[in-house]
């Protein structure tokens, strides 16, 4: 575009909307390129378009040397050029994780959809969304030739998708550069497989496949031709038999080379994590504060270990503090409301021992994350303090019964075989591992009380003696455990009774002293800077920073600078992160370091020029992302909650695609991983899971902005899940005791999609409101048939109470959720009188026929009783049935005549009954049977003309008037 | 009793105890189930039990009721008019006979039921 200063910013925009840019830079490089490309080694034939692509388009000269300083990603694939060991590259491809593609090409999309996914590698150019790479504020770029009126990349808004670049011309109009892709289909599909090489889908990548075949074919070849000379030689010669044996003395000394190189290796296997570790308090990179507070909780303990008095220890003790207690006086008075930590920690160390002599806390909690030193310090604040550590690991023993045993050995016996006997220190390292039931034997260690001991006075003799009688003691010894995170639900308990010591970061000038220190008598060359950014790197956990530097010692490189740190992705920590923020780097655009790029850049370039190079450092960038994303996906592993995460929240991101691709690929995406985890666990094809972390990728590809993304967490699927088993649920209790002839026709399916729905619209007819004993035939009819229907289908209502105290009849089950749609209206009711009259019908239908079936069920019975005159009752109740007992007869004569007598009302009691004398008599003389009956039963009841309707209501509201006359 | 102002002769026809009678109070009403009428019919059986609870079964009700005393008691009069039938105007002029009341009753107490009725049941289905 430009070339001012050897600043060229490289666009992928048809050259044609830039003339200058084709006069100035983007003829030359492509020249350049070539040219360097050609210088590689043939070894990096894939690796040089890529080189070659990455290299700034401008006039400068390719001197390696000044190339560095400006752009540092390239001094890697220069650095390969210069030095090209086949075998250093292959792992390169493997370690750096950077897309081969990515070098070249702006941007790195997954595949547009997994539907087109191979087919897309040839198009996928034209696919790419790419993300917005803002370099505004290029104040060289206002005079360039910035309109080509015709042309359609010059845009007045930002493009919906796709990198783009803002430019402010001279007279003040701001216009938006869509930024396109070459269309170059070999390199892309070499730069591909580069790529898929890096991601390890494949266990050999496809290029070693090539080559093994080729190799083969070739040895085959070599084999053909050499029967054949061998063939031809046993016919014309013997004498060619030297040959043989100079070949195997070549093989010879080949493998002892081998042998030699193996053996130099064992000897530097030896970790230099080890070898440099801290061997004394001094020597300690942890930050010194918390070496001082846990050195002096340990000395607290001396008492009672070593029976020393405190007076010794406070003369230690009191020369740092008075040196503290000065300082802190000056703080104190700054703020004198509130404890600092520092100084809760400091009335901790100066508290009273308690009745054993024993510091108030029993065990100092050390936590923080990996690699700042937390288990070394231990060890040697233990061993400077005259103990003999004694190491478990939490996480190893998981019993509890060991647990519990290691806890006894460590702090109730001590080591006779050694030179001098120390007591012992327990390190319990990694507690956050132990499950809760260690945790409380360790809780239930410290706080045992010693009751003997207490009732026969405070006689040292004597407590040693039943020391070692009993077997429950009071706890001597110190306790230092050990976690990363101090938030574990198991470790609550030990919290509130711990001395709880958080580690800070370590400072990086120490450390980077330290690991100068090392370097130098590795025989290293290590800079500063290069450090600084090691440590930077590592979050300043010195183990990953020694053993990235012993990494690349043994890689053979005696020289560490900033760049190669820089493009390292190794001495990354393989730590998890939360949903929530992983969820939120996905949706988010990472922020670019600019201060970094300021840091590679020593030379201190402008910042133009800076982000002239983060330009076209710019495709490698995407690259680093999508590496990113993928390592974040792979690391978190709850790929389920992290999909469901992911579903829910794309759609409230700022999609800035007007026609929604971005939408409907991530909707494929979404299918697709679907289809993936479903073949995944249905067919235990667990070598698909790689492909999982690639749908968080996509979807930050597509979706990923600049502003801070607002997630929430994913509920839907839950919800959705509940209700589904809810809806079948009620779907299932109503089809348990439909009628017979229905449920041959209907399952859950039928059910909730074609019954139900019109089912409800039935059963709601239109009812007058008024009493059912007003209601015409037709009306009557109307309502048998609904009654009918809901017993058949099983429905019914049921009076239920609102919490706001009010009755409603609801349908039981209650399916009317199951056919409603959220937001439509709630279709018709019937009112409530109708409701109540209906559930009332169905009880008594219900009644009816259980009746009618009893009755069916036994005919005979009832039809001599219906044939029997009742005068002969007496006769039949006095028939001789010997093997039943007369009261059992009885009784049931009586129900079976309550039974009867309902039915038959007008030939049995249908008579209008005149007195109670007369009926008396009447039926005193019409049997003996019935006689027996009436006086419990009650004559009248069930036949009597006369029935007693009950008003409901206070006796008040009912009162009439009644004249004496009516009733004289 | 004297709703107006002017004396009544009131008689009683046994002396010491005219018959004593109870208001019978229900909450609802009395039906006839065919629609005959009540007349002549008979209503149902009162009963005491031992705690002297009125219990009164009417058809297949069961109703449990109390015994009250009422607070202003009733008697129950029968007019007895001096004057012959049919001459009205005599009524105030001639008073050679005058109107009496005879006592036939007297009412202190009544029953009432008030609680809901309880359903005697008599056909119970084996299997509902």
């Amino acid at each position: 575009l430009l070339s001012d200063g050897g600043l060229v910013v490289y666009f992928r925009t048809k050259p044609q909307s830039f003339e200058e840019a084709i006069a100035a830079g983007d003829v030359l490089p492509k020249s350049q390129s070539a040219v360097q490309a050609s210088a590689a080694s043939p070894a990096l034939s894939p690796a040089a378009p890529r080189a070659a692509r990455s290299q700034p388009a401008g006039p400068l000269p390719p001197p390696p040397a000044s190339e560095e300083n400006w752009f540092p990603e390239h001094l890697l694939d220069s650095g390969e050029a210069q030095t090209p060991k086949p075998k250093r590259r292959r792992h390169d491809a493997v370690k750096k994780l950077t897309f081969g593609l990515a070098d070249g090409e702006d941007d790195i999309t997954p595949p547009s959809s997994p539907e087109d996914y191979c087919k897309s590698r040839d198009r996928r150019p034209q696919l790419q969304p790419h993300n917005a790479l803002d370099v505004s504020g290029l104040a060289e770029l206002q005079e360039s030739p910035r309109r080509d009126a015709a042309r359609r990349q010059v845009l007045r808004r930002p493009p919906p998708a796709g990198d783009y670049i803002s430019i402010t011309d001279s007279s003040g109009n701001r216009v938006y550069l869509a930024m396109k892709a070459e269309e170059s289909g070999t390199v892309n599909t070499l730069s591909l497989r580069n790529s898929h090489q890096s991601l390890g889908l494949l266990s050999v990548p496809i290029e070693q496949l090539r080559e093994q075949v080729a190799e083969r074919r070739h040895l085959q070849v070599v084999e053909e031709s050499q029967r054949l000379t061998e063939l031809l030689n046993s016919r014309i010669d013997q004498a060619f038999g030297e040959v043989d044996g100079k070949e195997t003395e070549e093989r010879i000394e080949e493998e002892e080379g081998e042998g030699g190189e193996e053996h130099q290796e064992s000897s530097v296997s030896r970790l230099w994590v080890d070898k440099f570790s801290p061997r004394h308090f001094t020597e300690l990179l942890s930050d010194d504060f918390t070496n001082r507070c846990l050195l002096k909780w340990l000395k607290l303990w001396d008492k009672v270990v070593f029976g020393r008095e405190k007076p010794v220890k406070k003369a230690i003790v009191a020369a740092v503090d008075s040196r503290q207690s000065l300082w802190q006086q000056k703080e104190q008075q700054q703020n004198q409301r509130f404890k600092t930590k520092t100084q809760i920690t400091e009335e901790i160390l100066e508290a009273e021992l308690d009745q054993y002599n024993r510091p108030k806390y029993k065990v100092a909690l050390l936590c923080g994350p990996p690699g700042l030193g937390k288990t070394t310090l231990a060890h040697i604040i233990a061993r400077h303090a005259g103990y003999n550590v004694v190491e478990m690991n939490a996480s190893d023993d998981r019993s509890v019964e060991l647990f519990q045993k290691r806890i006894d050995t460590a702090t109730q016996m001590k080591s006779v075989l050694g030179v001098d006997e120390k007591p012992n220190c327990l390190v319990i390292d990694e507690i956050d591992g132990a499950p809760t039931a260690a945790i409380n034997v360790l809780l239930a260690t410290l706080n045992r009380k010693d009751t003997r001991q207490e009732d026969a006075g405070s006689g040292a003799a004597a407590s040693t003696l039943k020391k070692k009688k009993k077997k429950e003691s009071v706890l001597q010894r110190p306790i230092i455990c050990i976690c990363n995170d101090l938030y574990v639900p198991a470790l609550r308990q030990l919290r509130q009774q711990a001395f709880i010591l958080t580690f800070p970061q370590t400072q990086p000038s120490r450390l980077v002293q330290r690991l100068s220190e090392i370097s130098r008598r590795q025989g290293m060359k290590a800079d500063t800077g290069a450090l600084m950014a090691l440590c930077e790197k590592t979050d300043n956990d010195i183990r990953s920073c020694i053993n990235t530097l012993q990494f690349l010692h043994g890689r053979g490189r005696k020289q560490v600078d900033q760049r190669m740190v820089q493009s390292m992705s190794i001495g990354l920590k393989d730590q998890n992160k939360g949903l929530f923020s992983v969820w939120q780097e996905i949706f988010q655009l990472p922020r670019v370091k600019r201060k970094r790029v300021g840091q590679e850049l020593s030379l201190g370039l402008e910042e133009g020029h800076l982000q002239g190079a983060g330009d076209s450092v710019g495709g490698s960038v995407n690259a680093q992302r999508l590496q990113h994303i993928l390592h974040l996906a792979s690391s978190t592993g709850e790929y389920e909650k992290l999909t469901q995460g992911l579903y829910e929240n794309f759609l409230s991101m700022k999609l800035k695609d007007p026609s929604l691709q971005g939408v409907c690929r991530g909707l494929d995406w979404l299918g697709f991983t679907d289809m993936l985890s479903e073949t995944v666990f249905r067919g235990q094809n667990f070598s698909l899971l790689r492909y999982l972390p690639f749908l968080p990728a996509a979807f930050h590809m597509f979706f990923a902005a600049n502003n801070v993304p607002r997630i929430t967490y994913p509920n839907s699927q839950y919800e959705a899940q509940s209700r589904k088993q809810q809806t079948e649920n009620v779907l299932i209790a109503m089809l348990a005791e439909v009628h017979p002839s229905v449920r041959s026709r209907s399952c859950l399916h039928t059910l909730s999609l074609d019954i139900l729905s019109l089912l409800l619209d039935i059963i709601c007819p239109r009812l007058r409101p008024v009493n059912p004993q007003l209601y015409s035939t037709r009306e009557k009819q109307q309502l048998v048939e609904l009654i009918d229907t809901m017993l058949t289908y099983n429905l019914t209502y049921r009076q239920d109470r609102t919490p706001e105290g009010q009755y409603l009849y609801v349908l039981e089950p209650n399916v009317e959720g199951v056919v409603r749609f959220h937001t439509l209206p709630p279709r018709r009711q019937l009112t409530y009188q109708a409701k109540q009259m209906i559930a009332r019908e169905i009880e008594v239908e219900k009644l009816r026929r259980a009746e009618a079936m009893l009755q069916a069920r036994n005919p005979p019975q009832k039809q001599t009783k219906e044939m029997e005159p009742p005068k002969s009752a007496a006769p039949k109740s006095a028939a001789p049935k010997p093997e039943m007992r007369n009261h059992q007869q009885r009784l049931e004569n009586i129900v079976k005549q309550a039974a009867v007598e309902t039915r038959p009302e007008l030939d049995f009691f249908g008579r209008t009954v005149t007195t109670k004398g007369k009926m008396v008599s009447a039926t005193t003389s019409a049997d003996p049977a019935k006689a027996a009956v009436e006086p419990q039963i009650g004559k009248a009841v069930g036949s009597s003309d006369v029935w007693f309707r009950f008003n409901e209501g206070v006796s008040n509201a009912v009162r009439r008037n009644i004249y004496i006359k009516d009733l004289l | 009793v004297s709703d107006c102002d002017r004396p009544v002769l009131v008689l009683c026809d046994s002396p010491g105890s005219p018959a004593e009678w109870m208001l019978m109070e229900l909450q609802g009403e009395v039906v006839s189930r065919q629609n005959i009428g009540l007349a002549g019919g008979q209503m149902g059986d009162l009963h005491y039990t031992k705690e002297g609870i009125p219990v009164l079964l009417i058809g297949h009700h069961i109703l449990y009721g109390k015994v009250v005393k009422l607070e202003k008691p009733f008697a129950v009069l029968v007019k007895h008019s001096g004057l012959p039938e049919g001459t009205e105007d005599d009524m105030e002029t001639g008073e050679e006979k005058p109107t009496s009341y005879q006592v036939s009753a007297l009412i202190k107490r009544k029953i009432i039921f008030k609680t809901r009725p309880k359903p005697i049941i008599t056909n119970v289905p084996k299997k509902v």
